[in-house]
């Protein structure tokens, strides 16, 4: 082998110009493979990591909460964490974070712009350096103040925004903005910094502090938006952890335990629709009242022991009791508008309810003893009856997110949805993305094996012309037909691995020259780059594995020639004149 | 002992709608240690006859044997380590390999066998460099040698295998008369010294005085052996 190998170096060093031409040819393709390969690995990088990943989370639990807007609220984050926890090992969660943010509308100097106001807490020394320092580009002002007390609401702000409200650091910012209550909240910020984020999506936001922005939003301190999960390996596991938690997150039934006027009662609801009203009615009768009014949005009913025992009757008011998880001892005033028997699993005590009735207080007050005689999914009324919200099923895709919020919003009703998606189905268009670029370089790669095909077999015909009488000698001396056709083979392999080792290299070095380059953050392009350069990122397995594959098709693409060559008749190829 | 024996050999070569009966009908043999000449004239079956000789081309019939080893009906990977072990070519247009220089070219066939050490190698091949004279010459390209020097460099690869026969197809058709004489003078030193058999074929009567047997050949038939 020691002696092919070295005769084979030495024959694509005699044939110079033409393996020089050959080899510039595969150098050049896989340098434009190299860097189309890193650009796109960039920009998915880019977009995923910063645009997407920011944006959505790897992974991300929303509480939707349709009153007259759609807003997101989760009324009990830590049930959420406590899910989020026992669900995704510690080694694989880089955090869940809630997630504040708000469409606002800006008024600068003079100049006024939509901004939008985003909650970061920055709790430790890690944050710092992630944030401050990984994730910005200062420009003026100083990081430092945004923990400053005096100023009400410190803010950061992108240049975009500053120059689009005409602020500077210092400069105060009013903003308007829709609460979860509903109620429009307006504020003043402070610019205390003016620094870029690394990627344009952040151009238009303003970085208030997390706990700060939550209060200004609405926000109870156990509530949140929505979780935002980061994973170690989001693409590996981002998907099974969100099926799993889709799983934990199925609603129970809406209960609420507590008390009127001393005696132990329990609150249950029913679905308002028309086939679980109709099935409930198969379970029940109504024996005073009127049962339209009973099954109407507002229905009230209560079951004739308990009617019996509190002394109500139709029309007649009570006032219900019990202890919340947050709020402490909570009250709230029913009429009764009928009163029904039951021949079911039902309790004695039970006040029946629908559940648009109810829905806003239980969340709002969300009740600590929930389990008391409870109906089991097996129970014919189980289905009938509302339950704590609604878990939206999981979507394949943007598009089918999109559509599922949009029927959702049809349906008026004030139960409280949730939704856990990831990523990959939330910003999917954005993903497709990455699969246009993965087939830009699979072009550039088919581009490279087409000039490994005709360029080795052309190359390899003529050296073989050239040196079949080199060939007839060589047999006649004694060498094997396998040993002439490895030779040739050999030197062919070995002018493809110099070649697109060559070209790695010229390909970083392209990289690092483009790299240098810097555009404005308003540039078209904007939308790819990281920290206003073109962002490339090596994807070591994948050019490896692709060298690997152009050195195994120039062997095979050698392979014929050379075999031919070997199979020469030594005496034909020693009377071989040019 | 015979080296070589060639029994009834005819070659014919179709050419377009005829046949070119290159050999009809040649008997030869070969004794260990011979210096043989093949001489004739152009066309007379010269080349083909070394050629079948020398393994790297069939008969179309007859016998011809090795050693004893009948070799027409040898599988090519057999012939091929045959011509390794037991034959030296000698060329008229030397063909030497042109990316190896001297040392190498003689290393060549050693190093194809893969059955001697470096140092082996090394000695033998510098051996037979300076037996051919060309010592000073050693790491030279052959594109920087004279014809008769590159001749001397193929009669040493030929040799370094120790070879039980050296064929040599007109090994001075091109050197001038005074190079060609010691080309001979060289490949019969050779012979006396490392007892090797040669047979060269040759169309030129003045280089008969160095053989010692004389094989004359015309029109594919051996007219004498002597
Ligand atoms: N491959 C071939 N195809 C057709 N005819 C051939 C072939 N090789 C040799 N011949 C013919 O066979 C005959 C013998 O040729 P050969 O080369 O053996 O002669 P030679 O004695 O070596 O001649 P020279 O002295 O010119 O080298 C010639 O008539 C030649 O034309
Ligand atoms: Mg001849």
């Amino acid at each position: 082998m020691g002696l092919i190998l070295n005769l084979s170096l030495r024959n694509l060093l005699r044939q110079k110009r033409r393996n020089l031409l050959l080899g510039i040819g595969i150098a050049f393709g896989m340098m434009i493979l190299v860097v189309a390969n890193s650009f796109s690995h960039g920009i998915v990088d880019v977009l995923i990591k910063d645009v997407v990943s920011y944006a959505y989370g790897h992974m991300s639990i929303d509480g939707i909460q349709s009153g007259s807007q759609m807003t997101t609220m989760i009324r009990d984050k830590q049930r959420i964490m406590d899910a989020i926890n026992s669900t995704i090992p510690k080694e694989e969660l880089i955090g869940a974070e809630e997630k504040i943010g708000a469409l606002a509308r800006a008024i600068g100097n003079g100049e006024a712009d939509n901004v939008f106001v985003v909650g970061a807490s920055v709790r430790n020394e890690k944050d710092k350096k992630d944030f401050f320092e990984g994730f910005f580009t200062l420009v003026d002002g100083s990081f430092e103040d945004y923990f400053r007390k005096d100023i009400e609401y410190p803010v950061i702000i992108s240049s975009a925004v500053a120059k689009s409200l005409n602020v500077k650091v210092h400069d105060v910012i009013k903003v308007r903005f829709p609460m979860v209550t509903g109620q429009v909240q307006t504020a003043q910020f402070t610019v205390i910094a003016v620094a870029n984020g690394n990627n344009s999506f952040m151009n238009i936001v303003v970085f208030l502090d997390g706990e700060r922005a939550k209060s200004l939003l609405g926000y109870k301190p156990w509530e949140s938006a929505s979780m935002q999960i980061t994973l170690k390996n989001p693409q590996r596991t981002a998907k099974a952890y969100a099926d799993t938690l889709h799983r934990k997150l199925q609603p129970e039934l809406l209960s609420i335990v507590g008390k009127v006027s001393g005696a132990d009662c329990q609150i249950l609801a029913f679905k308002n629709e028309d086939a679980a009203k109709e099935e409930l009615n198969r379970h029940i009768k109504v024996i005073a009242g009127d049962p339209k009014k009973a099954f109407a949005k507002e229905g009230v009913m209560v079951s004739a022991q308990l009617a019996r025992k509190l002394n109500l009757r139709v029309g007649s008011e009570f006032t219900y009791e019990y202890r919340t998880k947050f709020r402490g001892l909570y009250q709230e005033k029913f009429r009764v508008d009928a009163i029904y028997s039951s021949d079911t699993k039902l309790g004695s005590n039970i006040i029946l309810m629908n559940g648009e009735r109810i829905y806003e207080t239980y969340s709002k007050f969300l009740p600590v003893d929930t389990k008391s005689g409870y109906i089991g999914g097996d129970d014919a009324l189980y289905p009938v009856l509302a339950t704590e919200w609604k878990l939206l099923e999981r979507s394949r895709d943007g598009v089918a997110l999109q559509k599922a919020l949009k029927e959702e919003r049809k349906i008026k009703t004030s139960q409280p949805k949730l939704n856990v998606n990831t990523m990959y189905e939330a910003a999917s268009q954005l993903m497709q993305f990455e699969s246009v670029l993965n087939s830009i370089t699979l072009v550039a790669v088919l581009l490279l094996f087409f000039i490994i095909l005709i360029g080795v077999v052309n190359t390899l015909r003529m050296t073989i012309k050239e040196r079949t009488r080199e060939i007839g000698t060589v047999r006649a001396i004694g060498m094997q037909k396998k040993d002439v056709r490895n030779m040739f083979i050999t030197e062919t392999v070995l002018l493809a691995a110099i070649s697109c080792a060559a070209g790695i290299i010229l390909g970083i070095l392209v990289m690092q020259i483009l790299g240098l380059i810097t555009f404005s953050s308003s540039s078209d392009l904007s939308m790819i780059l990281k920290d206003r350069h073109i962002y490339f990122k090596m994807d070591p397995v994948g050019i490896l594995m692709n060298f690997l594959l152009i050195i195994f098709i120039s062997g095979v693409t050698a392979y014929f020639p050379a075999r031919r060559a070997a199979r020469l008749s030594a005496v034909e190829a020693l009377r071989h004149y040019e | 002992m015979n080296v070589i024996e060639v029994k009834g050999v005819t070659k014919d070569y179709p050419l377009g709608k005829t046949t070119v009966h290159a050999l009809r009908g040649v008997d030869l043999t070969v004794e260990e240690g011979a210096f043989m000449s093949i001489i004739g004239p152009s066309g007379s079956g010269k080349t083909t006859l070394l050629n079948i000789i020398g393994c790297i081309d069939t008969p179309t019939s007859g016998s011809v044997k090795v050693h004893g080893d009948e070799i027409t009906e040898l599988e090519d990977k057999k012939i091929t380590d045959l011509r390794l072990h037991k034959i030296g070519f000698i060329f008229q247009t030397f063909n030497l390999i042109p990316v190896l220089n001297v040392r190498e070219n003689v290393e060549f066939p050693l190093l194809l066998m893969k059955k001697h050490s470096k140092g082996e190698i090394t000695a033998r091949a510098e051996k037979l460099i300076t037996e051919v004279g060309l010592m000073e010459y050693i790491e030279h390209k052959p594109a920087e040698l004279s014809g008769g020097q590159r001749q001397r460099v193929a009669i040493a690869r030929a040799l370094v295998s120790n070879p039980d026969i050296v064929l040599a197809d007109e090994p001075t058709a091109n050197l001038d008369s005074e190079t060609s004489e010691s080309i001979l003078e060289l490949m019969r030193e050779l012979n006396e010294k490392e007892k090797t058999t040669f047979i060269f074929s040759t169309h030129d009567p003045e280089v008969l005085k160095y053989a010692k047997n004389i094989v004359k050949i015309r029109d594919g038939h051996i007219l004498g052996q002597g």
